[in-house]
């Protein structure tokens, strides 16, 4: 439960406390680091390789995109580092440290989140139960503590609930705290969902093709949102992505895969004419 | 840290003889005197709504006052600002006052080139702004401010370079003037002590329906005349409370909000975020409320949208009951002002218990005294409606330049087809072209910059309203409409156009409707569906349209207006019914000064907007091609052409 009193200070004005820790994450990312780091990873379903002898590393600070086409492997690996899967071959890093085997939920205290393309919501829950579902890692007690509701499930359910109502602030989810998610559309749904992941207060959030299905105004709003929590707090950002023109926008890097394998990295402008990706992405 | 009592008189009010003879900053010391850890406003904040006692709320505005003058604000400088119904406007507006400064406001969706009209006319030094928006309208009106104070600090990263130097969080300037306030304390004290009742502290853009907006400057004690008035009247109680949610930069807001909030000390709750003002509105449940028609109006057809969906034995109790309060109502209201008989009572009694106490529990009204209404005038039918409900909704009649209310309903003598009676101060008279008179202690210094206008305005100390109306044997004031507005058709019958408007409007399904005629043989009408209300009615038919240009031209729905259209004219006589209309696909928008930013219509504009669909209606023509330039929301404009239907109602 780190410094949660301080956030409900009366006393100073809030709005510019919330800017000035940005500040602070800013500054502390901009040390260069790699956060994540894959090497040599291998995924097979059957016969069929979807991942292929990848490594890859994501470094503090930066919007890193993975793009290919459909059937690339990208959410495979995804799957890896963020511990749904468990890679035939190969390990996982975060800030040099083996995560290979640990579970998702451990992953996520460390300070690794996602979010998913078909946004894995609980359809009949509401906003802040989405969001504070997404918490239950840290959660305290057990199903009797719950039960009786004493006051240390109590002081936790604040503890929860301060948290998602800052990031609903962050977001501008107010209007919809009290709706159910199913009720809402596609954007507002993919903005609970980076709500859920972003409450985890992660150092690197890992996005799983966030514009798919969405409208041109829902893009605009997403993007408008990942980039000021980008610039506030300093979170890197992995999308993996088909969207191409979104991805080119905002990326500093990008790798492309192709068949489970890497075939292209580098910053966008390059990436985007180098003659495999046009290859991969039109056919020859 | 709680500030020390300011020491600088006994009395809650009443520096000079009068009670409203004092200022803002010294009501505010008085209050934080008496009851520091009152509760001044409340915050909905990160989903809780957080308190603010009255001493807090000094020790606030003591800051922002010490750091807008650190910034140079100075006796008589300008300070405008454009923001949501948040603590940080109170705050700033009242530390800006004290400093010697005059307030002003902007309307918080205007575009940059009315923002910049106001700035330029007003000399506005430092603004505060609402967030990036606000911060980006005022960035592109060129004018050149000398600072700018943002409250809400989400996406400011992108103006990193003007950071701290022309622009600075609202944060920041609370530090700044902490720091000075500790420096010397002294200071603060002496501004309010020396602050004088007649001095200007704010100007007030005037509605501007038939022209640019005028800057109207309002004194201490003209300002708190009118809310000593209206409390004389109506008496608010220190445990009341208000939801302010209306446009901080109207008169309206700023009477409650500012003047009778320091006058009489009564709880003020500020929403959460616009979109959330209605939920929050029901959490607080307040015991007054002022809002212009279309708010009531927004809220009766909600309710009535909602009747329509609940079930049949729901619907059947709400029409018995409306059956019963209608008619206690009518007596009540009409019949020689007599009250109904015991046996209605009764009836209307357990109606309320049984049906009109859960709705207005679920709209937040519940707890609802006195609920006013003013800004425009208001259909009968929604006078009738409320009071069915058991709302006591009374009509007010004022203007900008007399600080708000002039004319008010006393408790136990509303009445749907008069404004009421003037309050205790008031005085007026009805010149002998028609024109409605006012004098009284609120009335105004003259336009900011604007000595003709001035000149015509107040003559011999009293106000000419440009309004028409008359005054009934027993002192009530009837308004016609604004001289400007009224229309004279070519067989030289006059209309006022707000009477068919409101009976077209007091239709669910219609959301405005400009009324055309001057020089015509008859009247006509340019719709407006109601968006929300339509489109339910839609879904229920299944009736598939994808945006409002597609349902507002919809068969069906022109036929559900004809119907409307020809009910509302079976309640108006002749020369006053509509005899053909169009459903516009583009909403009015005040974005394209169709309307003023208060959600009133500029029917010049539109007819000059209009004109060729207009003479093509009076022409005879069953359809027409009409080309209209919309602005979209990036600030892009583009024309849109469609074909529209031109329905007669016979």
């Amino acid at each position: 439960m780190r410094g949660t009193r301080q956030l409900f200070d009366v006393e100073s004005w809030k709005v510019d406390r919330v800017w000035d820790k940005g500040e602070l994450y800013k500054k502390k990312a901009m040390q260069p680091e790699t956060l994540v780091r894959t090497e040599h990873i291998l995924v097979e379903f059957g016969g069929i390789r979807a991942v292929d002898d990848v490594s890859i590393s994501v470094r503090r600070g930066e919007i890193l995109g993975i793009i290919g086409p459909n059937g690339a492997g990208k959410t495979s690996l995804l799957n890896v580092i963020s511990g749904f899967y468990k890679p035939k071959h190969g390990r996982v890093y975060y800030k040099g440290r083996d995560i290979t085997r640990l579970p998702p939920h451990e992953r996520v205290k460390l300070g690794i989140s996602r979010t998913f393309q078909h946004s894995e919501l609980f359809m009949g829950m509401n906003v802040i139960e989405n969001i504070m579902v997404g918490l239950h890692p840290w959660a305290r007690g057990n199903p009797l503590t719950y039960a009786l509701w004493t006051p240390g499930v109590v002081k936790w359910e604040e503890w929860a609930r301060e948290r998602a109502e800052h990031v609903i602030d962050l977001l501008d989810l107010h209007e919809y705290r009290y709706h159910i998610v199913g009720s809402l559309p596609p954007g507002v749904q993919k903005r609970v969902d980076l709500a859920r992941a972003l409450a985890q207060e992660p150092e690197v959030v890992f996005m799983d093709e966030p514009m798919a299905g969405l409208t041109r105004e829902e893009k605009e709003d997403l993007v408008r949102a990942i980039i000021e929590v980008y610039e506030t707090r300093g979170i890197t950002f992995v999308l993996v992505e088909h969207d191409l023109e979104v991805v080119t926008d905002i990326c500093d890097r990008l790798v492309v895969m192709d068949f489970g394998r890497v075939i292209a990295e580098g910053p966008p402008g390059e990436v985007v004419d180098n003659p495999l990706v046009v290859k991969a992405y039109l056919g020859s | 840290m709680v500030l020390e009592p300011i020491a600088v008189g006994e009395e809650l009010t009443g520096r000079g003889r009068e009670p409203y003879e004092t200022t803002f900053p010294w009501l505010l010391a008085q209050r934080a005197r008496k009851s520091p850890q009152g509760t001044a406003f409340r915050w909905k904040r990160y989903g809780i709504w957080r308190r603010y006692t009255w001493s807090e709320y000094l020790e606030r505005v003591a800051w922002a006052s010490m750091g807008l003058r650190t910034l140079g604000l100075g006796e008589g400088d300008k300070a405008a600002f454009m923001t949501f119904n948040r603590p940080a406007w109170v705050i700033y507006e009242l530390g800006a006052q004290t400093a010697g400064g005059i307030s002003i406001g902007i309307y918080r969706d205007s575009l940059s080139d009315e923002v910049g009209y106001v700035l330029e006319r007003s000399d506005a030094k430092i603004v505060l702004v609402e967030g990036q928006e606000q911060l980006d309208r005022v960035l592109d009106s060129g004018v050149d401010v000398e600072r700018i104070i943002v409250d809400e600090a989400k996406g400011l990263h992108q103006y990193r370079d003007m950071l701290g130097k022309r622009i600075i969080t609202f944060g920041d300037l609370l530090t700044m003037g902490k720091r000075e306030y500790k420096a010397s304390p002294n200071t603060f004290k002496r501004m309010i002590v020396e602050a004088s009742p007649e001095k200007v502290c704010g100007f007030f853009t005037t509605s501007g329906t038939t022209g640019l907006p005028k800057l109207a400057m309002l004194t201490y004690k003209s300002m708190l005349a009118m809310a000593h008035q209206l409390n004389t009247l109506d008496p608010v109680g220190e445990k009341w409370e208000y939801v302010s949610f209306l446009p901080t930069a109207w008169i309206g807001e700023q009477m409650m909000s500012i003047s009778l909030h320091l006058l009489t000390g009564f709880r003020l709750n500020f929403p959460e975020s616009p979109h959330t003002v209605w939920r929050d509105f029901r959490e607080i449940a307040p015991h007054f409320l002022f809002s212009p028609p279309r708010v009531w109006e927004r809220l009766a057809k909600d309710i009535m949208a909602r009747i329509e969906d609940s079930d049949p034995l729901k619907k059947a109790a709400y029409r018995v009951a409306m059956w019963i309060g209608e008619r206690a109502a009518r007596s009540r209201l009409v019949r020689g002002r007599s009250k109904p008989t015991p046996l209605w009572r009764v009836l209307h009694y357990m109606a309320y218990w049984l049906a009109f106490r859960h709705i207005l529990d679920k709209n937040g009204l519940k707890r609802v005294r006195r609920a006013y209404t003013g800004g425009a005038m208001i259909a009968e039918d929604y006078v009738f409606y409320y009071h069915t409900l058991g709302v006591n909704l009374k009509q007010i009649y004022g203007q900008t330049e007399i600080a708000g209310i002039a004319v008010v309903h006393p408790d136990d003598d509303v009445r749907p087809d008069t404004v009421g009676k003037p309050l205790p101060l008031t005085e007026i008279r009805i010149s002998e072209d028609g024109e409605i008179l006012l004098r009284s202690p609120a009335l105004m210094v003259g336009y900011y910059k604007n000595e003709d206008a001035t000149r015509r305005t107040i003559v011999d100390g009293w106000l000419h309203t440009g309004d028409v109306g008359e005054l009934t044997s027993d002192g009530h004031l009837k308004i016609r409409d604004r001289a400007k507005e009224i229309i004279t058709l070519s067989d030289g019958t006059i209309v006022a156009p707000q009477i068919v408007q409101n009976k077209l409007k007091f239709s669910p399904y219609i959301g405005e409707a400009a009324i055309i005629g001057s020089g015509r043989p008859y009247l006509i009408a340019l719709l407006n569906i109601d968006f929300e209300i339509v489109s339910r009615w839609a879904e229920r038919r299944k009736i598939s349209f994808t945006s409002y240009s597609d349902l507002s031209q919809k068969p069906e729905v022109l036929n559900l207006l004809q119907r409307e259209v020809s009910r509302a004219n079976s309640r108006l006589p002749e020369k006053m019914r509509v005899k053909r209309f169009v459903s516009l696909f583009k909403e009015f928008h005040p974005d394209d000064e169709e309307m003023t930013r208060t959600r009133k219509l500029r029917r010049m504009v539109i007819e000059e907007r209009y004109a060729g669909l207009i003479d093509a209606m009076y022409n005879g023509e069953k359809e027409y091609e009409l080309t209209v330039v919309m602005r979209l929301e990036d600030g892009r404009r583009v024309p849109v052409t469609r074909r529209v239907r031109i329905m007669s109602t016979e």
